[in-house]
């Protein structure tokens, strides 16, 4: 892990669901622009794990902090999820249905104050190869072109922690691989510390930095 | 096994004889005007052009406030962590179980309403549960990761996100409820006596009753009915915007995590509006059973006792009478609907434009019967079945239970539908492939794991049919029931037994939904699922 200041730091992470303890004193530290993967088995609470982080859910024990400030502790939420500066690409990607391509980049960067939203993202969309579709509604587009732009949406806002949940999930092997290379080309260019969930070694390996496991409620090397 | 248990073809001719029996037969009556001109002559009238006006205006305004009440509801219930939300939002769907005349009753007692206004305000409450009911599923529905991503932005673009899910599905019911308040007679009838005087469309159309002139009442009805037609192609082009905004199905998302100042006013507003929907009008509906003079010496209890006690002895047989027609109602679409649904969804699953134009038609021919004024569709049964051939037909139970079912059915066709497009499709083609017989491959395999769908559809044919008013103070076998009963002695007397007759009523209509609410927490505590 790196020295500098963690830009995310969780200890002490515990829940229980049911009979099952999810999380048993789970911690991490991510420095800024930091790279690291998180593999397990599935169910084991990964999923979990990147929504405490992201203060969508509260764990029944220990403390998050985002950028210095405590963020949830002992299970309450001390900050809310939009002033975490922590942005997520979901597994089922969590694309706005009503609002076209270009809406739903566009409303995450005026939420985030940018000035410049409309070119942001226009820009954004362009990088990612999927300018030409900013007017059609999410639903109409192919699982790969639906995965670059939950990626934009999470990257238009600027976060200071970006956590990637399987993007690449459900795709073949090549459109997995080119998906992966435009992540990598996209991720030189933020400041995020990324944190990525991954059953794949490759993708751990190729993204560079730490790779962690979660197991028995843990986080380990 | 035998061709023809297996061929869809003998069931479906069955189950869509009866529909067009019970509901397209007593239809067309009302659409000869639109051929022979007569039907339009009403848009030639003044008079009548200005009634009309007034009737879409006053039934806008309902559905308006129909919407702002359901959608606050949906929203306080589904996703606000406010106190005692599981319990109001079992009574959201009172107010349009109960026939819309008893919220009159209520509301001119709590307030004195008088006058057009009254009218739409008790009609706006009457039909706010149907944008309320749609709007929670649509926000029940929402992608949970969509309502996430959002809040990461921020409350204000989570909030209009969410708002934006339940929308389409708000509006269809707003749609719903206008042509409710559109084609209701009995609650603008009910404030027109209580003064001032005022006249709305469907009370045009139930004046020709009293000449016994039917066929100029189906003539009059015809711009009600356009109106109804025109409102469908809106309904179905909303409906295909409600399935493409509810794309979750899997997590819910998590209600707000608001602080407790917060919870506390949402708690309150919550309460306001159950009291405004029901718990007020019912509490006054039960308090009337007890009033008494001045100089009455008998006790509250007293009063209310004796009140219930004339209605079992006076109305015993007009209640009886209900349950037969809308246990028959139900029945018949229990047995038939499954059939209807899975009719168009086998429409829906074909390719090509000949398929899906069929499948639209067919949807919006099975939606009229719901849309056009019940007191039209009572003409039209007046027309088509009072003829001497018929006549022991006419005065059995049947023809309310014929009528009734035909009225309602459509509820039920839809609901079966929507819960059909819900099972995987491999789970019939599975069946199909192990040869099984077509009544067990609808209903064991396509409808089976939504078992709960089909019990709810035909408890709402049964409370809708136990509810009508308009229908059968026009049509004669049904005029013994017990919503006429109620509907005569309001204008008559405004006495306990009315409101008893109210009480008992609202009895019988909550009992099914009690009953289905129970069965649910017992599933749901056995882990057995959600049911319907």
């Amino acid at each position: 892990m790196s020295e500098a200041a963690p830009v995310l730091e969780a200890e002490g992470l515990r829940l229980r669901r049911g009979t099952c303890m999810l999380l048993d004193g789970a911690s991490l530290a991510l420095a800024p622009r930091a790279r690291a993967a998180l593999s397990g088995p599935s169910g084991c609470g990964k999923t979990t794990l990147l929504r405490i982080l992201a203060g969508l859910e509260r764990p029944d024990a220990g403390r998050v902090a985002c950028r210095g400030v405590s963020a949830t502790a002992d299970g309450r939420l001390l900050l809310p999820p939009w002033k975490r500066g922590v942005q997520m690409v979901f597994q089922d990607l969590g694309l706005w249905p009503a609002r076209s391509v270009l809406q739903n980049v566009e409303d995450v960067a005026r939420a985030s104050g940018r000035g410049d939203a409309r070119a942001a993202s226009v820009g954004l969309l362009e990088r990612l190869g999927i300018g030409a579709l900013a007017d059609r509604k999410p639903g109409t587009l192919s699982g790969g072109e639906a995965r670059r732009l939950a990626l934009a949406r999470a990257l238009v806002a600027r976060p200071a922690v970006l956590l990637l949940d399987e993007p690449f999930a459900s795709l073949d092997p090549d459109a997995r691989r080119a998906g992966f290379a435009l992540l990598e080309e996209v991720l030189r260019e933020t400041a995020a510390a990324v944190l990525l969930v991954t059953h794949d070694p490759w993708e751990a390996e190729r993204l560079g930095g730490a790779h962690w496991f979660l197991r028995e409620g843990k986080i380990g090397a | 096994m035998r061709s023809w248990l297996t061929s869809p073809l003998p069931w479906q001719a069955l189950a869509w004889l009866l529909f067009a029996a019970a509901a397209w037969l007593p239809l067309t009556p009302l659409l000869a005007p639109l051929f022979d001109g007569s039907g339009l002559a009403a848009l030639a009238d003044p008079r009548l052009l200005g009634l009309l006006g007034r009737t879409l205006w006053m039934s806008a305004a309902s559905a308006v406030l129909a919407i702002a009440l359901g959608l606050a509801y949906a929203v306080l219930c589904v996703r606000v962590r406010t106190p005692g939300a599981r319990l109001l939002e079992t009574l959201l769907p009172l107010p349009l179980l109960l026939p819309p005349l008893i919220l009159a009753q209520a509301w001119f007692g709590l307030a004195e309403l008088r006058g057009p206004w009254a009218a739409v305000f008790t009609l706006g409450l009457a039909t706010a549960p149907l944008p309320g009911l749609l709007a929670a599923r649509s926000l029940r529905r929402q992608q949970a990761s969509a309502h996430e991503s959002a809040l990461l932005c921020g409350p204000g673009l989570a909030l209009r996100e969410m708002l934006s899910t339940a929308a389409p599905a708000t509006l269809l019911g707003g749609l719903l409820a206008f042509f409710l308040a559109a084609s209701d007679f009995a609650v603008p009838d009910y404030f027109a006596v209580q003064q001032p005087l005022f006249h709305v469309y469907a009370m045009e159309i139930f004046g020709h009753s009293r000449s016994a002139s039917y066929a100029d009442g189906a003539a009059a009805a015809l711009p009600l009915v356009l109106l109804g037609l025109a409102g469908l192609f809106g309904a179905l082009a909303l409906q295909r915007r409600v399935r493409a905004a509810e794309v979750g199905g899997g997590r819910a998302p998590q209600p707000f995590d608001t602080g407790f100042a917060a919870k506390a006013v949402a708690a309150a507003a919550l309460l306001t509006l159950a009291g405004l929907l029901i718990l007020l009008p019912l509490g006054r509906i039960l308090q009337e059973t007890g009033n008494s003079g001045p100089l009455d010496p008998r006790s509250w209890s007293e009063v209310s006792r004796t009140a219930f006690a004339q209605v079992f002895e006076r109305a015993r047989s007009d209640f009886r009478n209900s349950l037969s027609f809308a246990l028959l109602a139900a029945a018949l679409v229990f047995l038939a609907a499954p059939f209807w649904a899975h009719a168009l969804l086998r429409l829906e699953r074909r390719s090509g434009t000949l398929a899906r134009l069929g499948g639209a038609a067919l949807a919006a021919a099975a939606a009229l019967p719901l849309l056009v004024p019940a007191v039209a569709l009572g003409f039209g049964a007046i027309l088509t079945l009072d003829r001497p051939g018929l006549r022991g037909f006419y005065d059995s139970v049947w023809l309310p239970a014929l009528l009734l079912a035909g009225r309602y059915g459509p509820i039920a066709l839809f609901l079966l539908l929507e819960r059909m497009r819900a099972v995987p499709e491999a789970q019939e083609d599975a069946a199909v492939l192990a040869g099984a017989a077509y009544p067990a491959r609808v209903a064991r395999y396509r409808l089976g794991p939504q078992a709960g769908g089909w019990w709810l559809a035909a408890g709402l044919v049964f409370v809708f049919a136990l509810r009508e008013l308009d229908l059968n103070i026009l049509v004669s076998p049904m005029n013994h029931s017990a919503s006429v009963r109620y509907y005569n002695a309001l204008h008559f007397s405004r006495d306990n037994f009315v409101a008893a007759c109210g009480v008992v009523l609202c009895l019988l209509l909550w009992l099914p939904l009690a009953a289905g609410t129970a069965w649910r927490a017992l599933r749901a505590s056995r882990g057995g699922g959600s049911g319907a």
